[in-house]
């Protein structure tokens, strides 16, 4: 099969739930951005067994090559065994950018494979572009602080970065594009993995559904205690929506690590965010992707959350979550 | 199990701290690594410098712990570029651990699927904070953290690290620019008494609220009531 003389950006492709095959999809778009500005083929990697539907899922999303390894060895998700299979790929084939999904998978997965190539990786970026020289910009949350940070990976090859779910959007799926589809033999000599997999299952315990959920009602500090904080919830519920948390509030053990929203959280895209009591710092802000419609409450009208919103309440956040719930409950119509 | 109980390394000036708490909990030795040249390193370097440090003080060890990741740049880097440069077996985010023998079997919750994983030591893995926390201090522990030997401190040269061997073995990425988030919104800004805020913002973004939530919004006006 040819190889490309192009340069090569490519996508791991990550599929073992929704969440993993949505960021992929989304990883495929930002790439085909990305290629279009240093002229370069999009490649998505699907390594697995019987997968078919992921090969033409991601053609309809924008690859224009695939490098598929279909092997009932490849049955399970295993780090060491793609660690060494894109070792080899990579060797052979330098890719430009690698980008990987900062699922759970992914953020153990990327680092090794980083190192492994010897290159650099930032994590979770927000924003990803080609600088004057070239170069992968990674944006990426940095420094404890309320700050983005410019990243470049300069004399190293591949250029890595891992991206959240949520944070790019997919391009609408077109089932006439047409890709290269590369069927490689599994490598001779991959290794044995030394993490026996000895259980595993689908969880049976609730799947949050913060990622996708469309109305979300996010509370920090600033609603002053724990009761007043779970009142959110009935505001939630109002809405059809979620609730979700700042890291203060999820240690002072107000919310559940699962409602965490941010860096260390979940990546969260609504139709329309409530923020109440929540000042911005960016381990929080960074999960916010593209939300469409901001209302911040703070009493704080500084707050950077207060200038990141459509509309800033500034008035004390349980004062006004309460009269909002009661004067909701009169107004909605079911 | 190893004969010697844990030791803890830190990297950073705050981490001392955190280094004489571990002592108090029961670490017998505790390893400050500090040094100019070691500022601002990436997770590639710092991953690096950690394993020069292992390999230099306590190249028998059996397990590994690692934080699943910093409170400040949340990365989740370093534990994986370590287990890399250490040639390990390693989990991530694992909320369960138990030894046998030199067998370690444990237990997470990663993507939404219940994983149980073995491997054998020497081994790393990096612990989620919800699931283990940390015990009271004895009496004892407070004398190991403040007599004793307490917190070593290594430089970089005491790990055989210089500028040049850094130079081409660390940092892999470059911060060009750090800036603040800008905001583009209309920012319309709502101030008076809750129920006025409320009633303004009601009447005015109705529409938008009931398209979202797929339920209608009656309107009203602010002296309709109370």
């Amino acid at each position: 099969m040819m190889k490309s003389k192009k340069k090569n950006i490519w996508v791991f492709g990550d599929y073992r739930n929704y969440y993993q095959n949505r960021v992929t999809l989304q990883l495929l778009s930002k790439a085909v951005d990305l290629a279009q500005k240093i002229k370069a083929e999009v490649c998505a990697l699907v390594f697995g067994h019987e997968i078919d539907e992921w090969i033409m899922e991601y053609t309809a999303h924008g690859a224009d090559r695939i490098l598929a390894i279909d092997d009932p060895a490849l049955k399970s998700y295993s780090t060491e065994r793609y660690l060494a299979i894109i070792e080899n790929l990579a060797k052979e084939r330098a890719p430009e950018i690698i980008l990987i999904g900062a699922t759970d998978f992914g953020r153990e997965f990327a680092p090794r494979l980083a190192k492994r190539l010897k290159t650099g990786l930032s994590a979770d970026c927000v924003g990803l572009d080609i600088s004057q020289d070239g170069l992968l910009l990674q944006i990426a949350p940095s420094f404890g602080g309320n700050m983005l940070a410019e990243i470049v990976t300069e004399l190293h090859r591949p250029q890595m970065a891992t991206v959240r779910p949520g944070t790019f959007k997919e391009i609408p799926h077109n089932y006439t594009r047409k890709a290269l589809v590369e069927r490689l033999p599994l490598m001779k000599k991959l290794p044995k993995s030394r993490v026996r997999l000895v259980e595993y299952e689908r969880s049976v315990e609730r799947e949050h559904t913060i990622e996708n959920a469309s109305v979300i009602v996010c509370g920090g500090r600033g609603m002053g205690n724990k009761e007043k904080f779970k009142k959110l919830h009935d505001l939630a519920k109002l809405l059809g929506g979620d609730v979700g948390a700042t890291r203060p509030v999820v240690y002072a053990e107000w919310a559940d690590h699962g409602a965490l929203v941010g860096q260390a959280g979940k990546h969260i895209k609504p139709k329309i965010l409530f923020s109440f009591g929540i000042s911005g710092a960016i381990q929080h802000t960074a999960g916010l992707g593209e939300a469409d419609f901001i209302i911040a409450v703070n009493k704080n009208p500084q707050a950077t959350m207060m200038k990141m919103a459509d509309v800033a309440i500034v008035a004390d956040a349980s004062d006004v979550l309460k009269t909002l719930i009661k004067e909701l409950k009169k107004r909605i119509r079911e | 199990m190893a004969t010697e109980r844990p030791i803890i390394l830190g990297v950073k000036g705050e981490s001392e701290e955190v280094l004489r708490e571990a002592l108090a909990l029961g670490a017998d030795r505790a390893i400050l690594i500090c040094d100019k040249l070691l500022a601002g390193s990436d997770t590639y370097a710092t991953s690096l410098v950690l394993t020069a440090a292992i390999k230099k003080e306590c190249p028998k060890f059996d397990l590994i712990l690692c934080g699943s990741h910093t409170s400040d740049s949340e990365t989740a880097q370093v534990g994986p570029q370590l287990a890399e440069e250490l040639d390990l077996p390693a989990a991530a985010y694992v909320e369960k651990l138990e030894i046998n023998g030199r067998t370690l079997r444990v237990r997470r919750l990663v993507d939404n699927f219940r994983e149980t994983l073995e491997m054998e030591f020497p081994a790393l893995v990096t612990v989620s904070m919800e699931h283990y926390r940390p015990r009271y201090t004895e009496l004892m522990g407070l004398e190991n953290a403040f007599g004793g030997n307490g917190v070593i401190v290594l430089g970089a040269a005491a790990l055989s690290i210089n500028a040049s061997l850094f130079k081409s073995k660390g940092s892999r990425t470059k911060v060009r620019k750090v800036f603040l988030r800008k905001a583009q919104k209309e920012n319309v800004i709502l101030q008076g008494t809750a129920s006025a805020v409320v009633t303004e913002f009601l009447n005015k973004y109705q529409r938008k609220i009931s398209t979202a939530i797929g339920k209608s919004i009656e309107e009203k006006k602010l002296n309709d009531e109370e």
